[in-house]
């Protein structure tokens, strides 16, 4: 009992200790994606058109609008993913570049409503891990098993404080 | 190389102050003295590179003290911090 209780001890003080930062940064990235809108880290627009569906301009002629209104360097680099918004009648063309530049068009007739940084998806990937590469999605799940692993032994010690001295 | 940099101070810092920091008690004036100064440097860039990586939260460019910060800075304040340590007179 007692060996198990001084490697449950050692397992909690050294796990601990080796994922301090990689906690720290998950957690903070966190709770920044949670107030992501409140933080303005994602463009937005108070525009509402739901009839604008029904009318909307071709992909192509929204993206020609969009491309329009970031700098040239960034509608070279092309579009990453366009998000249809129905309700709104809004679409959100995100392009591919480093900074992740955004623009919120108008379905039904290509007005420009916003431009700006998608934040929100730089932190997503610091938060994975991805931003250094793909095979660094790893350090979050082994900062993840470590948490679990703390949360059990950080258990045990609270259920058995006295353990390790008998 | 900036990758291992950042794996390197991300994992032996800790490590090696865990180390260090076995049998604290019977440790010499010198060997407490570099535990200290790599730790407070150790958590001094932990701060910096948090908010290197964060601010502003747009990816770092190719190079420059951000990007230096980013990979190198837990390593740098580990290394400096110990370096201090080991050349401050022991008490």
């Amino acid at each position: 009992m007692r060996t198990l209780a001084r490697w449950i001890f050692h397992g909690h003080l050294w796990v601990g200790v080796v994922v301090t930062f990689l906690a720290l940064s998950i957690s903070v990235t966190g709770i920044l994606l949670n107030h992501k809108r409140a933080l303005g880290f994602m463009p937005e627009t108070e525009y509402s058109n739901p009839d604008g569906f029904a009318a909307s301009l071709s992909l192509s002629e929204l993206v020609e609008r969009s491309d329009a209104a970031v700098p040239a360097h960034v509608a070279e680099i092309g579009v990453d993913r366009m998000d249809v918004r129905p309700g709104d009648g809004i679409v959100k063309v995100r392009y591919d570049d480093d900074e992740v530049h955004e623009v919120t068009v108008a379905l039904a007739d290509g007005e420009i409503l916003a431009v700006g940084l998608r934040n929100d998806v730089f932190l997503e990937k610091l938060h994975s891990g991805e931003i250094f590469g793909d095979a660094w999605i790893l350090l979050s799940d082994f900062t993840a098993v470590a948490l679990v692993l703390l949360l059990l032994t950080g258990a045990w010690m609270w259920l058995y404080p006295r353990a390790r001295q008998s | 190389m900036n990758g291992i940099a950042l794996l390197a101070g991300l994992f032996v810092p800790p490590v090696y102050l865990l180390v260090l920091g076995h049998h604290f008690r019977d440790a010499t004036p010198r060997r407490k003295s570099i535990f200290w100064g790599c730790t407070v440097g150790w958590l001094t860039a932990v701060v910096v590179v948090a908010v290197a990586w964060m601010a502003n939260p747009v990816l770092w460019p190719g190079a420059g003290l951000r990007t230096f910060a980013v990979y190198w800075g837990l390593l740098a304040g580990a290394g400096v911090g110990a370096l201090i340590g080991a050349v401050r007179p022991a008490r």
